[in-house]
């Protein structure tokens, strides 16, 4: 797990350079996160990649109502993509290329792993996009507008996972709600798909799925795991603080 | 006239005498030897006893080793397939796991219009789409 820990970064590229052209040297730094006494750490952190837009897949800062490329906004895929598809919470099979034996395998293997996370909900969405419509743009607007999840999972109560999969683009698209981007990068969520590409290069999407599903479980139960030893040392240290004190 | 003779007194009673005692003793011999034949015929001859009837079985043939061997491969198999089965099912729900939690986070910063997703996903692809027809 990346340690909570505050860190300070300073930005490759200001993001105002463009807009006014100040020198270098005028040039202010603004920490990604607030820092507590503003220290530069030891390690050297690796430094947060800004999120991408799920359209153009170009970097935008956070906190922004659209995207300062393609001026992309959820409302905008509201009214390319239409009424929201029928779906289940678990499994979706709009293409139909499952047998009944595999979806119900899907099923018990992502009903397992909400009660080994019970905080996390593992959607997958089958579909035969139409051509135009893009895996990655469906898939964040689908896991904005579908109801995967309780109604208040919003923010970062969300817990999410879905995981799109266009049989015809022959494409894929695992996205995470706002509750686990402290958790899981992008990098994890290539790795998962990466687990699953030998499946689905050949066909197999049941045992991509399987795949992304398990290798998730084991990246979260690490993650768990590691957080608890951390919190288990911080108390012992605070404990042996308090301790020492007078 | 006969001449008076002499009247021969003890002769008639000797004679008597035997006369009787072998009388008794006949008699005596007599009632023994048909007491003799009347316990014998107290009770009539049993007809000799009559074995009891016991159908006899056939002797029963004694089960192939074959057959021994297959039903014990069958159980074994049963008995493998059930602790499969069992297992599977024991890692699907997850018995003897224990569940995991995440930390909550601060409120993140909403990104273009979203309040559940920001956007955070990878993509691959895994083939070419086929060709339009």
């Amino acid at each position: 797990m990346r340690k909570s820990q505050d860190s300070f970064v300073v930005a490759a590229k200001p993001a105002f350079s463009k807009k006014s052209p100040l020198p270098l040297d005028r040039v202010q730094i603004y920490p990604t996160r607030y820092s507590s006494g503003m220290e530069e750490t030891t390690e050297q952190e690796p430094q947060r990649a800004n999120f991408k837009c799920p359209s153009c897949r170009e970097s935008m800062p956070q906190a922004e109502e659209e995207c300062p490329h393609c001026r992309l906004t959820l409302r905008r895929l509201d009214l390319k993509f239409g009424a929201i598809p029928l779906h289940s919470r678990y499994l979706t099979d709009r293409a139909e290329c499952l047998p009944i034996a595999e979806v119900k395998k899907v099923m018990r293997l992502l009903q397992a792993f909400g009660k080994k996370f019970p905080q996390l909900l593992f959607s997958v969405f089958i579909a035969d996009l139409p051509p135009g419509r893009s895996t990655h743009e469906f898939a964040f607007w689908l896991a904005n507008r579908g109801r995967f999840s309780r109604l208040d999972a919003v923010g970062a109560d969300n817990f999410d996972l879905l995981l799109v999969i266009d049989v015809g683009a022959r494409s894929a698209a695992l996205t995470a709600g706002y509750g686990l981007e402290e958790h899981l990068s992008e990098e994890d969520l290539e790795d998962a798909l990466s687990a699953a590409f030998p499946h689905f290069r050949d066909g197999d999407i049941a045992g991509g799925i399987r795949g992304c599903v398990e290798w998730m479980t084991q990246h979260l139960r690490a993650l768990s795991r590691k957080t608890a030893q951390l919190k288990t040392l911080d108390n012992r240290s605070a404990k042996m603080t308090e301790a020492s004190l007078p | 006239m006969k001449p008076n003779r002499p009247k021969n007194r003890p002769a008639r009673f000797c004679s008597i005498a035997l006369a009787l005692l072998f009388a008794i003793t006949s008699a005596t011999a007599l009632a023994q030897s048909s007491a003799e034949l009347m316990g014998k015929r107290h009770l009539p001859p049993q007809p000799p006893e009559k074995p009891e009837y016991h159908p006899t079985e056939p002797p029963s043939e004694p089960i192939p080793e074959g057959w021994i061997i297959a039903g014990a491969g069958l159980a074994a198999a049963a008995v493998v397939a059930l602790l499969y089965r069992s297992v599977r099912v024991w890692r699907s729900s997850d018995i003897f796991d224990r569940e995991y939690r995440i930390s909550p986070v601060e409120s993140p910063a909403l990104r273009l219009g979203a309040k559940r997703n920001g956007g955070q996903m990878a993509t691959i692809h895994f083939g070419e789409p086929p060709p339009p027809a």
